[in-house]
């Protein structure tokens, strides 16, 4: 700004401000008068008018009916304005609604995370107690604890293509023996004795149904099946009888098919 | 400026004039005093110069001479390395049930000394209170944690196996209790095929489960996994990571999951079988090998005493190893098949061909005697091997040769690891066969002289059960990755015994032992028998020896028994040792158990009885 004060040169000066009403637009012809930033010298109103005339000229040129413009150029810069205005408003809001849902998910997710947590120690604690109960100990275990006998040699009956039923193997009933032990880290201390070789006449076998009922405190009716393997003849005394129990001796290997069996006397010899 | 000499007060001139008159003319005063003022100003400029200056050159050191060394030791300071614990694998039988395997857990651990100096008289009934609450959510044993937290230490462990939940709640009840992250080991079958499987247990300097027994300690790389870590900036003093700072990360990957042949139900019932049985022969120990015939697959392997290992630490170190494997013994009778194999094989000899057997038979300077006594008795083949003459093998052996008959001992895989995936397992021994001397070939025929495992003695006979062809046993059928690919194990290459023909006319005469006939047709294994199956075993005993004299001993033995089932189509091999039980026990009847539950168990059908053999010819 300092130049034109130096050296105020109408020539210099003129071109400059055609140049700025082609660009700002105002609507009142004595530009440079309303600009205020330059006072023309009253002598020179001629040189005056003629710049106004070049002006209007120009402005002809350029075209489109001035008021019109000026209306338009008024009221896009106020609608510029509320866009902006709305726009900070819009965002501001967002803003707002965005940290406030952000807050409120870090508690949602606390609250998920929490919850996933107890339900995977939920899951592996479960999981432990489920493979804890399956597994074959504990089958065993409970089986006994139902009443459950394990059978040691079933006998089978045979279906022939003609229809013929054949018995394979003596049916004998499945004793309960003294508890098996739990699996032992250490052999046990008192093995069940070994059985006469003429104990097989034990009421235990002629009554299925008292097996379960109580278990022998000692093993007398322990040598009833596995004396069978030494000595074939003297067991089955009864036929009738035996072919009864055939039945039930096929259920009892059905149910007591994961079970620990029962130690047979030990029949001695190699 | 504190050090300044004051200046001289306006008011006090005139008493410095009233005095000063005799040193000083009186016009000059003010000069003076403006020359020490600029003296002043010029020292304290100096001196804030240096102070200036040495500033700066501390700025510098630090800036860019120390620099490098500075940035590192804060770095330092901040920088954590955080190691992400790889979940260990488990160990899974052959119907995927889990024999072992990982949970969470956390130690909880407190500082008794702590609680002491803050609640002052408090304090025992405090500790008291927490005794008991952690006593009732652990079950520990309230007295022993009592006893723990009245000691005056800094640091007492309460629990290491606490449930991440059960932990938590305690903390929260008792500030002062602290957790630590734990990896507690499950075995919920307990003791079934504990000395398989082996056991692992935390390890305080590694920070993880280590697997010290067993599978878990021979496989600890495939089931261990590889940890992971994470580089992170931590707020001094916490374990608070400033969010952004992570400078590297590796995930961990979980250890493989190990799959077993074994089969839970099975290996629980010839645990259980044998372990009763040990203990009503008075047998010191005994093992016994369940092999599937087909593929070679261990189904159950099982000794005579074992351990628990959820409480490894209390467990008699003698129990901890797998004698099925890594104790060999001298099998006794059991060997005949190899002399019969080969005579059978080379054609030197057929089943119905008749020995004329003696009593005794002189081998170098050595007398081999039956086990019972007799005369010259006629005995087919069948029944040298049925009956169990000592006497008759060896007059076969020696028909056979020395050389034939240790090549056979070696296609049978005798003095050979079968490298069936458990540690510590043993070759057995067989004497080289440039060492023999005369009567060394008196003594391997009847199984005296060379040991073997129970697994290798199992191995012969499901050679002999397999149409001849040898499968080397395998106990871990595949690793299954962190990914759930799952990777078999390499098939051990198969061995060629003795042909198919061989193998079968063995089975025959087999079948003969359990045979119960007239007229001393009777076989020495007749309790193995299995009513509805026909069954082919062979009963063996061996003398120990006696380490005082270095001798066989003439009252403990070897009892052993290997036998198939159906001998016409055989499923099942089954290996069995019982080491010194009382006298007179044979192992034929715990066969005879074993058996039975697996033709249930296995539905195996049932059919004809074998027909009765000739074993003695009048």
């Amino acid at each position: 700004m300092s130049a034109p004060v130096k050296t105020p040169t109408p020539t210099r000066r003129r071109p400059k401000v055609s140049v700025e009403w082609h660009g700002t637009e105002t609507r009142d012809r004595r530009v440079p008068a309303q600009r205020g930033s330059v006072t023309v010298p009253a002598q020179r109103k001629a040189s005056a008018a003629a710049y106004a005339k070049r002006d209007e000229r120009a402005r002809r040129a350029v075209g489109g009916p001035r008021r019109k413009v000026a209306q338009v150029a008024h009221s896009g810069r106020a609608q510029f304005v509320l866009l902006i205005m709305a726009l900070f408003t819009a965002g501001l809001v967002l803003t707002l609604w965005l940290s406030t849902a952000a807050a409120a998910d870090s508690y949602t997710l606390q609250e998920a995370r929490t919850a996933a947590r107890d339900l995977t120690e939920q899951s592996e604690r479960l999981h432990r107690e489920v493979a804890a109960l399956e597994s074959a100990p504990a089958l065993a275990q409970r089986a006994t604890d139902l009443g459950m006998v394990p059978v040691q040699d079933p006998a089978r009956l045979v279906v022939a293509p003609d229809g013929a039923v054949t018995v394979v193997g003596q049916p004998t009933a499945a004793v309960r023996k003294a508890p098996p032990a739990a699996p032992v880290t250490a052999p046990p201390a008192a093995a069940p004795a070994p059985a006469p070789a003429d104990a097989q006449a034990p009421t235990a076998a002629t009554d299925p149904a008292a097996q379960a009922a109580a278990p022998p405190a000692t093993d007398p009716a322990a040598p009833a099946t596995a004396a069978q393997s030494t000595d074939p003849a003297a067991q089955g005394a009864d036929p009738a009888q035996a072919a009864g129990e055939a039945a039930t001796q096929q259920q009892a290997q059905a149910e007591a098919d994961r079970l620990a069996a029962r130690n047979p006397a030990q029949p001695g010899g190699a | 400026m504190a050090l300044l000499p004051p200046r001289a007060r306006p008011g006090a001139r005139p008493v410095g004039r009233a005095r000063g008159p005799v040193r000083r003319p009186p016009t000059r005063l003010p000069a003076s005093t403006a020359g020490m003022a600029a003296r002043r100003f010029r020292v304290g400029r100096i001196v804030l110069c240096l102070l200036l200056l040495a500033s700066a050159m501390q700025l510098v050191l630090i800036q860019t001479v120390r620099s490098g060394d500075l940035t590192a030791s804060a770095a330092k300071q901040r920088t954590t390395r955080i190691t992400i614990a790889a979940e260990r694998g488990a160990i899974l039988d052959r119907n995927g049930n889990r024999l072992a395997f990982s949970t969470e857990a956390r130690a909880l651990v407190t500082n008794p000394r702590l609680i002491a100096a803050n609640r002052k008289e408090q304090a025992p009934a405090y500790k008291a209170e927490m005794a008991q609450a952690v006593a009732a959510a652990t079950g520990g044993d309230p007295n022993a944690l009592k006893a723990l937290l009245d000691a005056d230490r800094g640091y007492v462990v309460l629990t290491t196996s606490a449930d991440p939940d059960v932990a938590r709640a305690l903390r929260e009840r008792f500030p002062e209790i602290a957790e630590e992250q734990r990896e507690a080991r499950q075995y919920p079958a307990g003791t079934l095929a504990a000395n398989v499987i082996g056991a692992a247990s935390w390890s305080a300097d590694d920070r993880k489960l280590v697997g010290r027994v067993g599978l878990e300690s021979s496989d600890d790389g495939a089931l261990a996994g590889t940890d992971g870590y994470q580089v992170v900036d931590t707020a001094e003093g916490s374990d608070t990571v400033i969010p952004g700072s992570t400078r590297a990360q590796e995930p961990a990957v979980p250890g493989s999951d190990v799959e077993l042949t074994l089969d839970s139900d099975l290996q629980y019932v010839v645990q259980q079988k044998l372990q009763d049985y040990v203990a009503k022969t008075g047998a010191r120990g005994g093992s016994a090998v369940v092999l599937d015939v087909r593929t070679g697959e261990v189904r159950a392997m099982a000794n005579g005493t074992t351990f628990d290992p959820r409480q490894l630490g209390t467990a008699d170190p003698a129990t901890l190893g797998n004698a099925a494997v890594s104790s060999p013994f001298e099998p006794g009778s059991v060997n005949k098949v190899v002399t019969m194999a080969g005579a059978l094989e080379y054609g030197l000899a057929k089943p119905d061909d008749v020995l004329q057997v003696p009593g005794s038979i002189d081998v170098a300077d050595r007398t081999v005697h039956d086990a019972w006594n007799h005369g010259v008795d006629n005995y087919t083949l069948t029944g040298v091997l049925a009956k169990s003459s000592n006497v008759g093998t060896i007059m076969t052996a020696e028909k056979l040769g020395a050389d034939r008959f240790s090549e056979m001992l070696a296609r049978f895989g005798i003095g050979q690891r079968t490298n069936v995936g458990l540690p510590g397992e043993s070759a057995g021994s067989v004497p080289a066969r440039q060492s023999w001397s005369g009567s060394t070939f008196g003594n391997l025929p009847i199984g005296q002289g060379l040991s073997m495992t129970v697994l290798q003695m199992a191995g012969m006979y499901q050679a002999v059960a397999n149409d001849g062809v040898r499968i080397p046993p395998r106990i871990v059928a595949a690793t299954i990755g962190p990914d759930g690919s799952r990777t078999a194990e390499p098939a051990p290459e198969p061995v060629r015994v003795v042909s198919p023909q061989t193998a079968a006319q063995l089975r025959t005469m087999l079948t003969a032992v359990t045979q119960k006939g007239t007229g001393g047709n009777t076989g020495t294994g007749v309790a193995a028998q299995v009513p509805g199956y026909q069954v082919a075993g062979k009963t063996g005993t061996a003398q120990q020896v006696d380490p005082n004299c270095g001798c066989y001993a003439s009252s403990t033995y070897w009892i052993t028994f290997a036998g198939m089932m159906p001998a016409q189509d055989p499923r099942f091999v089954m290996g069995i040792m019982l080491d010194a039980p009382g006298g007179g026990t044979s192992a034929a009847p715990l066969f005879h158990e074993v058996a039975s539950y697996l033709g249930q168990q296995e539905r195996i059908p049932v059919g004809e009885p074998a027909p009765v053999q000739t074993l003695v010819v009048p």
